[in-house]
């Protein structure tokens, strides 16, 4: 029998299972209903939240677990094999304080490694175990994290371990996503090395004019709609005006359309837990 | 020759000293800075007072460096505001004064004498230094310790208390943002209740557990207004078990309560028979101090201080009053 037109499947419906299948894992779930309600908030200019939602870049932990493993396998000196190794290989969070997502990337870094047995606790250490490991110049601390933006943490966490440090060992930044401008930041005014699976530059920044999946009028409009979200970082922290999303939580770059919760706005992304 | 025989005294008395290898003149950019002694610590107008300095009659007292090893690079030790000055006025070569590579062990000595200068950090930095240093030189002595640091023995003491804590806690002082980290005062505070003998010989009680309390109480700000409660919560806790069993359960029970209850303030641990008792011992030390004093009273020298036979009349009614309702007969 063929198909009525009432039997085929609403564009918009069909995108919404997409996005809900790509987004799942979120901490706060995304459902079909979530994503109607945020597209709501769009008005008549549905069709721009709808673009924004195409060009967001999500990692859940298998993407987060596949980047940290490449990025790693691509650094210098590394190998598998513990004895292949060019002089001992330890790992820390970049950022120690809870709720943020050093400690856990560590974590993902482990499985991505298969490090996450007994016998390799040695190599994952506390920032405040550092002075005392013994660290020497042949040797290379890696420190762990999601995401570089500004390269403020890093360059923060950095001031500490120069603090720290009897020694100098390699330090290795490794995210699984960097903006270039930290990366050039981190590389300028530190002496780390950072190594990030994806590298964002203006292309990115749905704010810049390399950016092409929204016209000029759509960007003005996009940008009154993220003021409406949060008036003091509509761009999103340091103007990076990213779209970039991980399951664990929306970095603070992104534009708060996508995961500011204020009165004004319910971001579909929201970086505070609900539940 | 009696400069060289001063130097080989000086490294028999202290080992921990930098050895001179020799004097000799090397090319100002194959020089490099030492990691620890940080280009923000420098005035800008006392740099330039030298380097007009430098520039009339050159660099009289040579750099100290030595060769990194790992490198082969010449590192600064002493001298790296002479070295931006050389850099600055274009001069090709400084005079050096190359001594070894420096041990694990006076890298950390330099990095206190570094670390005094500098205000932004926190105590735990120089605790964990403290500690590959204690490692290290196999050393305890608080004495000892701040003798070869530099720092004072309560600082050192300070740093021995925040070393008894997990890694866990270690890395909440060392938080890179401000707002983020917890201060080493907290964790000091908390020490002595913490590690009270009565309060670990309670069934219930776990160190870790009763830090994870009090940090949510610190952070929610809620139970506790200041770091300085714990030394109400510990006086609270030595209050009851000075007035026996009875008061030693309620503490416990009280103490437990407040452990549980984010919300609960010190004052939850008072309880006002052990407060009395405390009250009445402490009275008694002060009775006892003034009853000694007025025996040695020489009355004719003091017949005319009209004041002091007021003030004794005035106990001695008080003190007649409080027996007779006591009825205790003196």
């Amino acid at each position: 029998m063929a198909k009525t037109q009432a039997d085929k499947p609403d564009p918009i419906e069909k995108k919404i299972g997409r996005w809900e299948g790509q987004f799942q894992g979120y901490r706060e779930p995304v459902t079909a209903k979530t994503i109607h309600d945020w597209l709501a908030q769009f008005g008549s200019r549905k069709e721009i939240g709808e673009k924004v939602l195409d060009a967001v870049d999500y990692y859940g932990i298998a993407a987060i677990e596949a980047a940290f493993r490449s990025t790693v396998q691509k650094i210098e000196g590394w190998n598998t094999d513990e004895k292949q190794r060019t002089g001992r290989w330890v790992f820390a969070p970049l950022q120690g304080a809870a709720g943020k997502s050093g400690a856990a990337m560590l974590s993902y870094l482990r499985s991505a490694l298969r490090m996450s047995g007994k016998k390799y606790q040695k190599d994952f250490l506390y920032l405040s175990d550092l002075t005392s490991a013994g660290l020497g110049p042949e040797d290379t601390l890696v420190l762990v994290d999601d995401f570089a933006g500004t390269g403020d943490q890093a360059s923060e966490t950095w001031e500490l371990l120069d603090e720290i440090l009897p020694t100098e060992p390699r330090v290795v930044v490794v995210v699984v996503v960097s903006t270039r401008r930290a990366v050039s930041r981190l590389q300028k005014e530190t002496p780390m090395t950072v190594k990030a699976h994806k590298r964002l530059d203006g292309r990115h920044n749905v704010f810049d004019e390399k950016c092409k999946f929204l016209t000029e009028p759509e960007r003005e409009e996009l940008l009154a709609l993220c003021k409406r979200a949060n008036k003091r970082t509509p761009r999103g922290y340091g103007d990076c005006g990213l779209t970039l999303v991980f399951c664990h939580k929306t970095p603070n770059n992104s534009i708060p359309v996508l995961h500011a919760t204020t009165a004004n706005w319910k971001g579909l992304f929201p970086r505070i837990a609900e539940h | 020759m009696a400069q060289r025989k001063k130097q080989r005294k000086v490294a028999r008395q202290n080992p921990e000293a930098v050895q001179p290898i020799g004097v000799k003149s090397l090319r100002t950019s194959a020089l490099k800075p030492n990691k620890h002694n940080p280009r923000r610590l420098f005035d800008k107008e006392d740099l330039r007072t030298l380097q007009d300095s430098i520039q009339r009659v050159g660099i009289l007292v040579p750099l100290v460096v030595y060769r990194e090893k790992s490198t082969g690079s010449y590192v600064i030790l002493d001298g790296q505001r002479r070295w931006m000055c050389a850099q600055a006025l274009d001069l090709k070569e400084v005079p050096v004064n190359e001594v070894p590579e420096p041990t694990l062990v006076q890298n950390i000595v330099t990095m206190f004498q570094i670390h005094k200068l500098r205000e932004d950090w926190e105590l735990m930095p120089t605790a964990l230094k403290l500690e590959l240093l204690m490692k290290e030189l196999q050393e305890r002595g608080e004495k000892q310790l701040a003798s070869l640091t530099g720092l004072d023995v309560a600082v050192v003491t300070r740093c021995k208390k925040l070393l008894s804590y997990r890694k866990r806690y270690q890395d909440m002082m060392l938080r890179s943002k401000r707002e983020d980290r917890v201060r080493a005062d907290f964790f000091i505070e908390l020490y002595p209740v913490r590690n009270d003998r009565f309060v670990n010989s309670l069934d219930w009680y776990n160190k870790d557990e009763f830090t994870d309390a009090m940090l949510a109480k610190h952070l929610d700000g809620e139970g506790l207004k200041s770091v300085t409660d714990f030394r109400k919560v510990k006086q609270h806790i030595t209050n009851a078990r000075k007035a026996g069993r009875s008061a030693e359960r309620a503490i416990s029970r009280r103490l437990r309560e407040f452990t549980e209850e984010t919300e609960l303030a010190p004052d939850h641990l008072r309880i006002s028979t052990a407060e009395a008792a405390t009250s009445a011992r402490n009275m008694a030390k002060t009775a006892e101090k003034l009853e000694l004093q007025l025996r040695d009273v020489d009355v004719p020298t003091v017949v005319g201080e009209t004041q002091f036979w007021k003030s004794l009349s005035a106990l001695h009614k008080t003190i007649s009053r409080l027996l007779k309702k006591a009825d205790v007969r003196a």
